[in-house]
């Protein structure tokens, strides 16, 4: 008995894990998945976990990777709206909202691996999508529109931005399935006999740059020059005034004292006659003086005698 | 009665029926049997081992992995990964375990508006030469708001922020990444002027890069953190040397303007030290004066008592003294005696000459001393 519970166990495990094999499936985190009954889809699963489905043939479960998928473009031409030529290559995130309609659309051509090929197949046609709305939106825009300095003339965003409303409405009314995350401009370039003309032309700029900068960088030396020379000029002139007012305070002060002298005029010129003899007579003189100069007149006398001789 | 022929009868009751003599063959047969089952037996011990061991898994010091426990992550945003050490998870098809990319920085070049090069090439400096135009299908480069072109190449090195989101929302989330910085390049070369860019304002168009690239990032939900932005723009090649020579007047005039201003410094200091000097020169001549006529008038109001005693004789001592203090000083004195003709000397100096000696001129006449000066 206790060999038969034994097999009995084992019968039912393997029972169970051929009955998983064949009636459960599980949908990854990152995974969409879509049921199918005799080929037709029936039932789309969104959220990951395990499931259960009739076998194959009645039920089929195809997966598809629910994650943004990056796609870029190639470059295109396109003719802005003042006839300018503009190549531009674009990339777009999208993924897959709703794999009852997504596979049905691309799917058709493989049968092995029909998901993997449905992605590809999709980003085909992302690719026509594409190309007609970077024709359709750059046409209605100027060059500046695109490429400015001017932030008011600068549309870049708004022209990425109506690239992808005119892809997203396109994807609606034919009910891809697909939903796109973002879009942006990934290269913008020019045809390639353009680019040869605008290398020589900025060659040519640089000349006069050249010119312009050699001239400016003279000129406000100069400038910088004349201006050092007014401002010291102007600092000294300045200092000047001030000197003289402080002079003049000091001749203020001084005459308050006048006042002195005025008691004997006659003796304080005196004084000043002393003092100024005094003063010019300092240092560095040769004095010539005769005989009548007090008090070398006492020497009359003495320096007469040998003349007498 | 079992009728597995592995089966000993002395674990039942009481003793059978005496059994039926075996030949030789079905005892080989028997025994066979029996080591085959065992052979089963051991094999499916191991077999349940190896599938119970094959859960075990390591985790590396500069990975993170998660479980997808019938396709659900296990846990919750970070909890969910699981760090460096062993791990074990049920096997297949119950766990799943996936490695998520969680070195501390991750790096993305933007070469979308660079030159052709290879990194063969890079790592030799060597390259092409420039051509007369650029192929845009070859030649990577982005157009500047003038209408100009450059090189541009940006290297963006970035955290993962949420990686659970990184991993589970984009299928190559990298790419996405180096998408978003090639777009932030074009974006902010088609708002800066070539010259802005390539030397008014490196910086700023740095700036722009790296702000775009942190909006993009946010907009696009890429769940990272840039860490740093560096950013390289260099001239079409063809037309470097004229860029060098723009770069050339540039400095030149720079040099010219930092030696001006420097020559204003000198000029603007010599004034102000001049401008003091004069000043400080008043101030002390205002000093100097009201000391010296306070000093004047207090000899004066010392002395005017003696003076008006005797005027005459006030003055001749004052005279005296200062002849006396002046003959001091004096560096030369001459001394002419009366002419004992009674008329006056006639004296002829000589100015400009060094005063080396005094000489005395033969007199013709009435004629004094000679004097050098």
């Amino acid at each position: 008995m206790k060999r038969n519970r034994l097999n009995l166990i084992i019968g039912l495990l393997l029972i169970l894990v051929f009955g998983m094999w064949l009636f459960v499936f599980q949908v990854r985190e990152s995974e969409t998945a879509l049921v199918t009954t005799f080929g037709k889809p029936t039932r789309t699963i969104t959220n990951a976990g395990p499931y259960l489905k009739w076998p194959w043939p009645i039920q089929r479960v195809h997966t598809f990777d629910q994650r943004i998928q990056n796609f870029e473009d190639v470059l295109d031409e396109a003719q802005t709206a003042d006839n300018k030529i503009l190549l531009s290559m674009v990339y777009v995130g999208w993924k897959i909202t709703d794999a009852k309609a997504f596979f049905p659309k691309f799917s058709s051509g493989s049968v092995t691996e029909p998901e993997r090929f449905s992605i590809a197949t999709a980003q085909s046609k992302l690719k026509d999508l594409l190309r007609g709305a970077k024709t359709a939106v750059i046409s209605k825009h100027p060059f500046a529109d695109i490429i400015s300095a001017d932030p008011g003339q600068f549309k870049f965003e708004a022209v990425e931005a109506e690239m992808l409303a005119y892809i997203q409405a396109r994807i609606e009314t034919n009910n891809y399935g697909i939903e796109i995350k973002y879009l942006g401009i990934e290269k913008l370039g020019l045809p390639e006999s353009t680019t040869e003309k605008v290398l020589e032309q900025m060659t040519a700029e640089r000349a006069v740059l050249v010119s312009e900068i050699n001239s400016r960088g003279a000129k406000e030396a100069a400038s910088i020059r004349a201006q050092a020379s007014s401002d010291s000029a102007k600092i000294v002139n300045d200092a000047d005034a001030q000197a003289k007012v402080i002079q003049s305070e000091g001749l203020k002060l001084a005459a308050d004292q006048f006042k002195v002298f005025e008691q004997n005029p006659e003796l304080a010129i005196f004084f000043l006659r002393l003092d100024a003899l005094k003063q010019s007579l300092a240092s560095h003189t040769t004095l010539i003086f005769s005989g009548q100069t007090e008090p070398f007149s006492l020497l009359q006398g003495l320096t007469n005698a040998p003349a007498k001789k | 009665m079992s009728d597995d022929p592995t089966h000993h009868d002395h674990d039942h009751g009481p003793a059978p029926e005496a059994p039926a003599p075996e030949d030789a063959g079905t005892r080989a047969l028997s025994e066979a049997l029996r080591s085959s089952f065992f052979i089963v037996k051991v094999v499916m011990v191991i077999l349940v081992a190896v599938f119970l061991c094959s859960g075990f898994f390591e985790v590396g010091p500069q990975q993170r992995k998660i479980i997808l426990r019938f396709g659900r992550p296990v846990g919750v945003s970070k909890e969910a990964l699981l760090g460096p050490g062993l791990h074990w998870a049920f096997p297949r098809p119950i766990d799943e375990v996936r490695t998520i990319p969680f070195t501390e920085i991750q790096t993305v070049t933007s070469t979308v508006g660079w030159y052709f090069t290879t990194p063969e090439m890079e790592a030799t400096k060597t390259e092409l030469p420039p051509g007369n135009s650029l192929n845009p299908a070859v030649d990577g480069y982005t157009l500047t708001s003038d209408g100009n072109i450059i090189h541009a190449r940006a290297v963006l090195s970035y955290r993962i922020e949420d990686p659970i989101r990184y991993e589970f929302d984009f299928a190559n989330a990298s790419n996405s990444v180096r998408n978003a910085l090639d777009n932030a390049v074009v974006f902010a070369s088609a708002r800066f002027k070539v010259d802005d860019i390539l030397r008014r304002d490196p910086l700023g168009f740095k700036d722009a890069v790296r702000a775009k690239m942190n909006e993009l990032a946010q907009k696009e939900g890429l769940g990272i953190v840039i860490e740093q932005c560096d950013v390289r723009a260099i001239p079409p090649r063809k037309v470097s040397p004229a860029f060098e020579l723009v770069n050339t007047a540039a400095a030149t005039a720079e040099s010219q303007r930092l030696q001006a201003l420097s020559e204003q410094n000198i000029l603007t200091n010599t004034a102000y030290a001049e401008a003091n000097s004069r000043t400080n020169s008043a101030e002390a001549e205002r000093e100097r004066l009201v000391k010296s006529v306070k000093a004047d008038a207090d000899r004066f109001t010392a002395l005017l008592p003696r003076y008006q005693l005797d005027p005459g004789f006030f003055r001749t001592m004052l005279i005296n003294q200062t002849v006396s203090q002046i003959m001091t000083n004096v560096q030369d004195k001459w001394y002419l005696p009366v002419n004992p003709n009674g008329d006056p000397w006639e004296l002829r100096l000589q100015l400009g000459r060094p005063p080396v000696a005094a000489r005395t001129i033969p007199q013709t006449g009435p004629v004094g001393p000679s004097i050098d000066q």
